[in-house]
C-alpha cells in the first residue's frame, strides 16, 4: 500500500450514493487533512453516517472517488482493505461491542487482530493501558449488557484506539448521552487529537458538541455539502438553512 | 427491486458466502472455542426436542404399521420395517424439521441482531473477516452434531417403538430385536449418516445467510428467523429426497 507525507491524508471527489432510488449523498469533495478533527454536521438523513462508511468502505460509491493513504478504496477488496483498516478506526453510533465477550476482550480485539500471536501479558498490558486512558480500568472484566450509553461509547472509543490508528471516524459519538457525559466524551477526543495526533472525521448533529471538538467544519444537507470553513464562519453565514440549524 | 432481480441477489449473496465457507473450513479449528460453544449451544441443547421427537414418532410407526401388518399376520415383520423407516428417513428428516426450527431461527436470530447492532460492520471496520469467525464455526459446529443427534434419534425412535410394539400390540421382544436388526444392510446406514451431514450444513448455511442479510431493526430480525426456520424446512424436505434418490441410483 502506498502512502505520502502530505498533509491531506482523505480525498472524497464527486462522491454519489444512491440507495434504491434515492440519492444518499450527491456530488461531494471533501478533503480531510492529517491532525485535524473534521466534523460533519448535519440532520437526520442528509447523508453523514453514509460518507463515514463509504470512507471505511463498509459500503461502496455509486459513482466517485475515495482516496484514503492514496488508495482508491472504492476497488479494493476486503483483503486489500484489511491493512487499510488497520490503520483507521470506527467508533458507531451505538458502540457495536460484541454482547458475548468482556470489556477486555472487545477492547483488544483489534489487537487479536493486527497480532493473531500476541501474548497474554502483551495483550493484558496494552488492554489495561488504554482502559486507564479513558478512566476505565475497573470495567475490565465486565460485560457489555451491564455498561450504560455513555460508558459503551468510551469502551467503544477505546476499541479504536489501542492499535493507534492514524485515522478515527466518529459516528455521532454522543447522541443520546447527558450534557456531562457529552462533554467527556469530546474531552476524550480532544485529547485523541492533541495527544496522539490521530485524525478524526466526527459526524453528529449537535451543534454544541460540533464546536467543542472541530478544528473544521462541514455541513450536509440532502447529500450535498452547503458549508465547510471553520466553526466561526458557520455562525456568520447567510444560509438560511445554515441560520435554522444554528439559531 | 424488481422480484427476480431480488431472487437473482440473493443467489449470488449465498453463493460467495458458501465459497467463503468451503474457502475458510479451516478457521474452526482456529476459532475452536466458538465452535465448541456452538457444538454446545445448538446440538447438546438439542438433545431433549430430539428425543422427545423421535420417541413419539417410534411409537406412531409401530402402531400405525402393527395394525396393518397384523391383517397380513406380519407382525413379526414390525421391528425390520421400523428399523429401516426410521434410520433411512424418519430419523434424518424429522431431526432435520425439528432442528431447523431450533437451530435456525437460533443462528438467524444471533447474526441478525448482531448485524442490526453494526457488530458485523465493526468487525470488517477492524480488518476482520465474519465468516471465518462467525459462519465457519456454526457451520461446523451444526454439521458436527448433527450425525450423533440423528443417530440418538435413530436409537430412541426405535426404542419408542419397540414399547408401543411390546406393550399395545403384544410383539414379542426378541423377535422385534431379531427382525430390526436383521433388517439392516450397509446402505440404510449410509444413508441415515450422510443425511445428517449435509442437512447440518443445509440448515445452519441457510440460517447463517438469513442473519447476515437482515435489515429492518427488531422486527427485520423476527422477519429473518421466520423465512429461515421456513427456508431450512423447504431446503430439509428437498435435501432427503435428493439424497435418497442419489443414493439409492448409486446402490441401483
Amino acid at each position: 500500500m502506498k502512502t505520502n507525507e502530505r498533509q491531506d491524508i482523505i480525498h472524497v471527489d464527486d462522491l454519489s450514493f444512491t440507495y434504491g432510488n434515492e440519492m444518499v449523498l450527491d456530488d461531494l469533495t471533501l478533503t480531510v487533512n492529517k491532525g485535524e478533527t473534521l466534523v460533519i454536521l448535519g440532520g437526520s438523513g442528509a447523508g453523514k453516517s453514509t460518507l463515514l462508511r463509504l470512507i471505511i468502505a463498509l459500503i461502496r460509491p455509486t459513482r466517485g472517488r475515495v482516496t484514503v493513504f492514496d488508495n482508491d478504496i472504492a476497488f479494493l477488496s476486503e483483503r486489500q482493505l484489511r491493512p487499510l483498516r488497520g490503520r483507521m478506526g470506527f467508533v458507531f453510533q451505538g458502540g457495536a461491542l460484541f454482547d458475548s465477550i468482556t470489556v477486555a476482550e472487545n477492547v483488544g480485539y483489534a489487537l487479536r487482530i493486527a497480532d493473531p500471536k500476541i501474548s497474554k501479558m502483551e495483550f493484558e498490558k496494552k488492554v489495561i493501558e488504554t482502559l486507564e486512558y479513558i478512566e476505565m480500568r475497573d470495567f475490565y472484566s465486565v460485560f457489555p449488557a451491564d455498561l450504560s450509553g455513555g460508558q459503551r461509547k468510551r469502551i467503544a472509543i477505546a476499541r479504536a484506539t489501542i492499535t493507534h490508528p492514524e485515522i478515527i471516524l466518529y459516528d455521532e459519538p454522543t447522541s443520546g448521552l447527558d450534557p456531562i457525559v457529552s462533554k467527556r466524551i469530546n474531552q476524550l477526543i480532544n485529547r485523541l487529537r492533541i495527544e496522539q495526533k490521530i485524525t478524526s472525521i466526527v459526524v453528529t448533529h449537535i451543534l454544541q458538541d460540533a464546536f467543542e471538538v472541530a478544528t473544521r467544519m462541514v455541513m450536509l444537507k440532502d447529500g450535498r455539502m452547503v458549508f465547510e470553513g471553520q466553526s466561526d464562519d458557520l455562525l456568520l453565514s447567510k444560509d438560511p438553512y445554515i441560520q435554522q440549524f444554528v439559531r | 427491486m424488481h422480484k427476480a432481480k431480488r431472487l437473482f441477489y440473493h443467489v449470488e449473496q449465498f453463493s460467495r458466502m458458501i465459497w467463503a465457507t468451503f474457502l475458510n473450513f479451516p478457521a474452526f479449528i482456529r476459532y475452536h472455542r466458538t465452535t465448541l460453544d456452538q457444538m454446545n449451544h445448538l446440538g447438546y441443547a438439542s438433545i431433549f426436542l430430539v428425543m422427545s421427537a423421535s420417541i413419539m414418532i417410534g411409537m406412531v410407526l409401530a402402531l400405525e404399521w402393527g395394525k396393518k401388518l397384523e391383517l397380513f399376520g406380519a407382525k413379526l415383520l414390525m421391528g425390520r420395517i421400523i428399523s429401516i423407516a426410521v434410520i433411512r428417513e424418519t430419523g434424518p428428516l424429522i431431526t432435520g424439521l425439528m432442528l431447523s426450527g431450533r437451530i435456525g431461527a437460533s443462528i438467524a436470530a444471533e447474526l441478525g441482531s448482531m448485524k442490526q447492532s453494526e457488530q458485523l460492520d465493526a468487525m470488517r471496520a477492524m480488518g476482520a473477516d465474519p465468516v471465518p469467525r462467525l459462519i465457519v464455526p456454526r457451520i461446523a459446529a451444526t454439521m458436527i452434531t448433527f450425525v450423533p443427534l440423528v443417530a440418538i434419534a435413530d436409537a430412541v425412535a426405535i426404542i419408542g417403538g419397540w414399547i408401543a410394539a411390546v406393550v399395545w400390540l403384544q410383539t414379542d421382544s426378541t423377535h422385534f430385536w431379531i427382525s430390526a436388526l436383521d433388517g439392516l444392510f450397509f446402505k440404510d446406514l449410509t444413508i441415515g449418516l450422510i443425511k445428517p451431514f449435509f442437512m447440518g450444513f443445509t440448515i445452519a448455511s441457510i440460517s447463517c445467510y438469513y442473519g447476515i442479510s437482515t435489515y429492518g431493526g427488531a422486527e427485520g430480525v423476527g422477519r429473518s428467523a421466520t423465512r429461515a426456520v421456513m427456508a431450512c424446512s423447504l431446503a430439509i424436505l428437498f435435501m432427503d429426497f435428493l439424497i435418497s434418490k442419489l443414493i439409492l441410483a448409486f446402490y441401483a
